[in-house]
């Protein structure tokens, strides 16, 4: 059988081929890998469910809701990852602006609704804290 | 062999990932008051969203029916708003919580804008 070198490599070449098309253990392990990182993001969602629930202060759940949207972000891309098309992919970015957002408004209510009990002009808020001292609300307390 | 390469880059980052959004999630439940869940959300969860957001653009990129141009964007705009969101705003929740006096662990060591607003 008289095999010329231009017979040989184009015969590697479809080896090649069928070697990249078909499906390695390597493939299958980052599969494996992919629903494994899904179950391990919603055990971390879970976490952020309970200091919801628990947190003592407003503030609390206002983080854990801001944990809670950057979790379901990266729940959004795992799942990109296991549909292999990226039709998912623009909710990622829309979550974690959301996120921020209600972060901010949050904050701001908390903020906001802490000066008219104060009946402080809401510039100060922006300012120093020093016209805050003499208000009737006790000292921070030690849980 | 190219195609070895990418899993075992996506499994790398994928771990890496998925242990500091982990780590954040368990530090937001077990952190004693407000300012250290602030400091689990906002470091850790960042880093561990960077991780897999290349995770799935190393996955992704080979692959023929998917965009190249718009998957790299995307990628690289949720990695950039994040890193510019997360700090403003942890800042504008703790410094609610702050002026909310919400409830503070007895093992700080020191609170200066308190002291600074006596």
């Amino acid at each position: 059988m008289i095999t010329s070198p231009l017979m040989s490599l184009a015969n590697g070449m479809g080896m090649l081929a069928a070697a990249v098309s078909e499906v390695t253990f390597l493939d299958r392990v980052t599969a494996v890998m992919i629903d494994v990182g899904i179950v391990i993001v919603i055990a971390g969602m879970l976490f952020c469910i309970a200091r919801l629930l628990l947190g003592p202060h407003l503030t609390d759940r206002a983080v854990a809701v801001d944990t809670l949207t950057i979790h379901l972000v990266a729940l959004v891309i795992l799942l990109t990852m296991r549909a292999e098309a990226l039709i998912f992919f623009d909710g990622a970015l829309a979550l974690s602006v959301l996120g921020f957002v209600s972060a901010v408004a949050m904050g701001q209510f908390v903020i906001r609704r802490r000066l008219r009990e104060l009946n402080v002009h809401e510039e100060i808020a922006t300012g120093d804290a020093s016209q805050l001292a003499p208000d009737g609300k006790p000292e921070r307390e030690v849980p | 062999m190219s195609n070895m390469i990418t899993n075992l880059l996506t499994i790398g980052f994928l771990l890496v990932g998925l242990f500091f959004m982990f780590v954040g999630a368990l530090g937001v439940y077990r952190m004693p008051d407000v300012y250290g869940r602030l400091h689990a959300n906002t470091k850790s969860i960042t880093l561990g969203l960077i991780g897999l957001l290349i995770a799935v653009m190393i996955y992704l990129a080979p692959r023929e029916n998917v965009e190249l141009t718009s998957l790299i964007t995307r990628a690289i705009l949720i990695i950039l708003f994040q890193f510019v969101a997360a700090p403003v705003g942890a800042h504008i929740l703790a410094r609610a919580a702050h002026l909310d006096r919400a409830p503070i662990t007895d093992e700080t060591l020191a609170d200066e804008l308190a002291d600074d607003s006596k």
